[in-house]
């Protein structure tokens, strides 16, 4: 597995040059560029936690979690397994995920309020252009996807259930579910894959 | 298992949706030293997906306190990555001093040597204050072309904020790219590029296109040292409603009334 330390060869790489320099000035100790990482990618890694636990002190404890686990763990940052922002994203999902099931609580998941929320520093235009661009291309590739792919997708992404737990909340037969899953994930591959403006 | 099975259930795996026993299961047949049929890219691709999903959610800005707190417990609870700093070495005390003194006598060496140039120095310094006019007034425009920059990036959120603003994605020649943000509601638009070489002998032009009509420049792009440019581009421009592409082209220095090259970066604005 590719790991950071042999990324100049790396041909799935997502991460740009400027990504890979800041995550090898996390491994040598400078939490200047885990500043700069945080400021990149914690709207979207605590958007996710919100999303998942949907109560705010809980998404900003794993918020903390999460980057406490990139300062210590930069260097299995794998380039190959999508961008820095994917790999913090990540994270932050399991960390979410993990606290979900330990409280039990699917109950407490509910729609966060991004309008509540604090702004803090002003992001570049021209990232804050590419992750809207990035967001829209996501969301028209989930678009094209079929409903019940897509809700699967939904319920395993969010909810951290298991293939056999979506079965029995959909009432589907595990076999369908997982064959949803495959067909899915495989769809939303390709049209990721696409280049822009090819649908 | 097999590879084609494995590769099936790669993307459960990249998702989380296994149970633990099937996760095993893949971990193993990812271990077995054979030749596996491109088993750990289709794991790759699993997880770039699963990562991009994330996208899903809307990015929500954490509290401002978020950071300090962050920033906190990285220093009460430290870090494994980490290589401890190197011990620092023992010098015995007889070596010290003799190290010392000798830095003391090349310091007064030093210190004569110093005196003598000072002299040279004085008139040098002369010469130079000539050059450090033309530096302040050079560092003058940097600044101010900082300001600018500040102030076309504040222009450049806000437009970017408002919900009836398009994104338009600008393409072509790599690594440059970009996006153009259009809303014609309020006959605003902006490019935002990135990755432009430094402009030698040329200049960047950016069009306004609309089918049927003959480019209409739209002003110079003056790329920053880090490659980056924003612009906005002139409301009078926008008054025929919305324009079908934005272009950029290379051009001799101060551009041209017609495009004279082939566009390398390219953003088609898409009907409705």
């Amino acid at each position: 597995m590719r790991r950071m330390g042999n990324l100049r060869s790396s041909p799935a790489q997502e991460a740009s040059g400027a990504d890979r320099r800041l995550l090898e000035r996390v491994i040598e100790g400078d939490s200047a560029a885990l500043r700069t990482i945080y400021d990149r990618c914690s709207p979207r890694a605590f958007g996710v936690s919100l999303r998942i636990l949907g109560a705010r002190p809980d998404a900003e404890e794993v918020l903390q979690e999460t980057f406490l686990e990139v300062w210590k763990r930069a260097r299995e940052y794998n380039p190959d397994r999508g961008s820095v922002e994917g790999w913090v994203v990540t994270i932050a999902r399991s960390r979410s995920i993990d606290r979900l099931r330990s409280r039990g609580a699917a109950a407490q998941l509910s729609a966060a309020d991004p309008s509540s929320s604090m702004s803090m520093g002003t992001p570049a235009p021209l990232e804050v252009a590419e992750r809207r661009q990035n967001s829209e291309r996501v969301a028209a590739a989930l678009k094209e996807l079929p409903p019940e792919q897509r809700r699967v997708l939904e319920l395993a992404y969010f909810e951290g259930l298991s293939q056999s737990e979506i079965a029995t909340r959909l009432g589907d037969p595990l076999g369908t579910v997982k064959t949803r899953v495959r067909l899915g994930m495989e769809k939303l591959a390709g049209l990721l894959a696409e280049p822009e403006g090819a649908r | 298992m097999r590879c084609s099975e494995f590769k099936e259930g790669a993307w459960a795996y990249a998702l989380g949706v296994l149970e633990p026993n099937e996760r095993a299961e893949l971990d193993r047949h990812l271990a077995e030293p054979i030749a596996h049929e491109g088993c750990r890219a289709e794991l790759d691709r699993a997880f770039r997906t699963t990562a991009a999903m994330g996208e899903m959610a809307p990015a929500v800005q954490p509290p401002a306190d978020a950071w300090g707190k962050i920033e906190a417990r990285i220093a009460r609870e430290g870090r494994a990555n980490v290589l401890p700093m190197r011990r620092r070495s023992w010098v015995p005390f007889a070596a010290a001093f003799a190290a010392a003194a000798a830095a003391a006598f090349v310091f007064v060496l030093a210190k004569a040597w110093t005196y003598r140039n000072a002299l040279i120095e004085k008139n040098e310094q002369l010469s130079r204050l000539s050059g450090v006019v033309a530096e302040r007034e050079a560092c003058r425009q940097e600044l101010e072309s900082m300001r600018q920059s500040s102030e076309l990036q504040r222009a450049a959120l806000a437009l970017l904020e408002l919900p009836e603003t398009r994104l338009v994605p600008m393409t072509g020649r790599q690594p440059s790219r970009g996006n153009a943000l259009l809303n014609i509601e309020q006959r605003k638009a902006m490019v935002l590029i990135t990755a432009l070489a430094p402009a030698v002998g040329k200049d960047y032009e950016l069009w306004v296109i609309r089918k049927g009509s003959a480019p209409v420049a739209a002003g110079i792009l003056k790329p920053g040292r880090d490659g980056k440019v924003i612009a906005e581009v002139k409301p009078e421009l926008l008054q025929a409603g919305r324009p079908d592409i934005f272009a950029v082209t290379v051009e001799p220095p101060g551009g041209s009334p017609a495009p004279t090259t082939d566009p390398f970066l390219i953003g088609e604005v898409n009907p409705g």
